[in-house]
């Protein structure tokens, strides 16, 4: 009851407090707005006059009919064909680095010739997309005419073979023959294709239809971690705030355990993250797409952002108290702890991904962030479509810097 | 019975002593009075009686309760005025009050007529639903104090609650004082370094200097330590001679060179006395008339030239500056 009303208390104070309405939930959505419309125009999100960079990964590397697919595919004009191996691929599209590839796989020569259809994949995130719906449907027109100059060129050699076999008196060129032959093969493409391209892409970058992936998916994780951390700072203000004009010291004459005291310092933070983090997903899948810059999709496990959402207020909270704890004036918690907070945010990956910075050594400084856990795990549910079991692993990391923070944060704090 | 019993409280940061071994008791509905110059050791003895903090040795107990043994019950009967204004700026009077209400376990009923009691106690009901950002300072002051009071405890300490405060609210702060007091026999622990205020408002008085309780009597008592009152000399030059002289006048009880706060520390006394420097001499007499006119006569005729002359009243700002050879405010 006592900590309940500190909490309370504490609600209270920040709702009448604009300024941290604006810092803490209004500023994250300006810069997904800003971020998502900038990094969607640099990168291009429909076809353009500019060629698309695809990569490809030739399995069937000594079969004539992929030599020639690719070809084909690069004839068409509208790509760039960027050869790499499996893995390779494999990693850059786990990373984000590339967002879709091409593979033939190793029978595709094998298998045409011999009448068989063979399936290509078209690995993407953006599934939906106008821009990759109709990479499909190009890759699929070079498949098919690759088949029907195949199947017309069989053909005219099986005529050769029966005109050069038949009585004199049989062989006479027949167009209408010819033109029937011709119209039976592009009937036979049509139907049953011996090239399809399967589609494959995360479940969870699709929900509806009408939904065209966006950078949203990308620059929300990252501001809401960004943001959410920042409320360390408010927290720590807020302990500041009461030790300065001496409400704290009031609060520890009042009969009341230091552990309620705390306590009751703490949930208000806490709650606040899950109230802006709630906030954001909720503008960036109702409001944003207004904006023009794309729907922010849950993804397949909506309960394992809820998971991610409480272990990152519980860190933010929990650094909340060590700032407050380390911090002795008022400019150190403004300044200093705004800086620190705003350089873990960056170099956590938050404003821009790691991936693409792809550093070894910022790499390296990431794994000590909780910032770049947080990332990556509501990244791993909103576009790989990950569960709660999958993103286990980065919550127990968060959990134990929360339980580190808390530790030091507690051991230094001064009560008096 | 006594409500606060405190035995041998000592604190000690590191090497610095802060309160070197205080005992006293406080009755029950009495005003008392801890009385002594900045940084002697008042806050830091109320803060080891509120329980912000334990004492590094010694006990302290309210109304029976140990404050390091059972604090939750010990604190529930008392409230605190900070010196400090301890609210919260952006919530009305009203919430400020229902959250150090709550806090002290109130709730439903018994929260909002206490509330609506100390708001009339203060004259605030009619805006107490306002921001307290928007108050006047002296509006604020009487929030300070309500808040310290709406659990009604028992024993409310009050540290040097009129530090920065105009002279109407220091006015109305005395009278809530009294008023508690006398219509809600409330007891009151009230620190200052204003004698003024202890005089007028405190029964009995505790001096504390140095982190050393150095008198603890009524007014009327302390006061009487003084005798015939105290003259304070200055002159150009004084040694252990010219004190020795004065200390043997036939009204004179003892003349000592007069130490102000920021002046040369106790050990280094005898040095001072040394140095033909510009000296204040403190003169307890048997009878300060009597005494004037001989010291005046000796001086004269010693050709010691007098650069001031004051007769203290009284009071206790002659008592601490009898007992410690200090004056309180400089």
């Amino acid at each position: 009851m006592k900590i309940l009303s500190i909490v309370w208390k504490d609600i209270r104070i920040f709702f009448k407090e604009p300024g941290y309405l604006i810092y803490l939930v209004v500023l994250p959505l300006v810069f997904i707005q800003l971020f998502t419309t900038l990094f969607s125009a640099s990168v291009g999100s429909s076809i353009s006059s500019e060629k698309i960079r695809l990569v490809v990964v030739n399995q069937d590397t000594d079969g004539d009919l992929a030599r020639e697919f690719l070809r084909k595919l690069e004839e068409t004009g509208t790509f760039e064909l960027l050869p790499a191996t499996l893995q390779e691929a494999e990693a850059d599209y786990k990373d984000t680095r590339i967002t879709r590839y091409l593979v033939i796989p190793a029978d595709f020569t094998k298998k045409i010739e011999s009448g068989q259809p063979s399936e290509l994949t078209f690995h993407a995130l953006d599934s939906l997309s106008i821009t990759i719906q109709s990479m499909k449907m190009i890759i699929e027109g070079v498949g098919n005419s690759l088949q029907l100059e195949r199947n017309i060129l069989d053909s005219l050699t099986l005529f050769g073979e029966m005109q050069s076999s038949a009585p004199a008196e049989f062989q006479i060129y027949d167009i209408d023959v010819l033109t029937r032959q011709a119209q039976s093969q592009f009937k036979a493409s049509d139907e049953r294709p011996l090239v399809s391209v399967k589609l494959d892409f995360p479940l969870a970058a699709t929900v509806t239809e009408e939904d065209d992936f966006s950078m949203v998916q990308f620059s929300v994780p990252g501001f809401t971690v960004l943001f959410a951390f920042l409320v360390a700072q408010a927290s720590a203000r807020s302990i500041y705030d009461e030790k300065k004009t001496g409400s704290f010291r009031r609060l520890m004459a009042a009969p009341l355990s230091k552990f309620q005291l705390l306590s009751g310092k703490l949930l208000p933070n806490l709650l606040i993250v899950l109230f802006q983090i709630l906030i954001i997903f909720l503008s960036s899948i109702i409001l944003l797409p207004l904006t023009g810059v794309g729907r922010l999709s849950l993804g397949e496990h909506p309960a394992a952002l809820l998971a991610i959402s409480f272990c990152v207020a519980l860190c933010s909270t929990s650094l909340g108290i060590l700032i407050a704890a380390i911090a002795r004036t008022e400019a150190q918690i403004g300044g200093v702890s705004a800086l620190f907070l705003w350089l873990m945010g960056f170099l956590g990956g938050t404003m821009v991904p790691l991936d693409i910075l792809n550093n070894p050594m910022l790499n390296g400084i990431a794994r000590f962030i909780p910032h770049s856990y947080a990332v990556t795990a509501f990244k791993d549910v909103l576009i790989r479509g990950a569960d709660l079991n999958a993103v286990l692993p980065a919550l127990g990391i968060l959990v134990g810097f929360s339980l580190i923070f808390f530790l030091i944060g507690l051991w230094r704090f001064d009560f008096n | 019975m006594a409500i606060v019993e405190a035995q041998n409280l000592v604190k000690k940061y590191g090497d610095f002593e802060a309160v070197k071994g205080i005992s006293f008791a406080v009755e029950e509905g009495e005003v008392f009075g801890l009385l002594g110059p900045n940084g002697a050791g008042k806050t830091t003895t109320i803060s080891m009686l509120t329980g912000l903090f334990p004492p590094t040795s010694g006990t302290a107990l309210i109304n029976g309760y140990d404050i390091q043994k059972d604090p939750l019950q010990a604190k529930q009967m008392c409230g605190l005025v900070p010196q400090d204004l301890a609210l919260y700026p952006t919530l009305s009077a009203r919430a400020n009050l229902e959250f150090f209400g709550r806090v002290y376990g109130l709730s439903g009923r018994k929260l909002k007529e206490n509330i609506e009691d100390i708001l009339r106690v203060v004259s605030l009901t009619e805006r107490a639903d306002q921001a307290i950002e928007k108050y006047s300072g002296g509006m604020k002051r009487r929030v300070n104090i309500a808040a310290g009071l709406v659990h009604q405890p028992r024993l409310l300490f009050l540290d040097e609650p009129t530090v920065g405060v105009d002279p109407q609210s220091r006015n109305y702060i005395f009278e809530s004082v009294q008023r508690l007091n006398r219509e809600r026999g409330m007891s009151i622990i009230y620190t200052s370094h204003y004698m003024e205020e202890v005089e007028l408002l405190c029964n009995r008085v505790a001096i504390i200097d140095q982190g050393k309780l150095i008198a603890l009597d009524t007014i009327k008592n302390l006061v009487g330590m003084l005798g015939g009152g105290v003259l304070r000399i200055g002159l150009k030059q004084a040694d252990a001679v010219l004190l020795e002289a004065l200390s043997e006048l036939p009204a004179v009880k003892n003349a000592s060179v007069l130490q102000t706060v920021a002046q040369t520390p106790p050990e280094e006394k005898d040095a001072t006395i040394q140095v033909a420097q510009p000296v204040t001499v403190k003169v307890e007499t048997k009878n300060s008339q009597q005494a004037l006119i001989q010291v005046i006569n000796y001086l004269e005729e010693r050709n010691h030239t007098l650069l001031s002359l004051d007769i203290l009243e009284s009071n206790l700002e002659s008592v601490f500056l009898h007992l410690t050879g200090k004056q309180l405010r400089e």
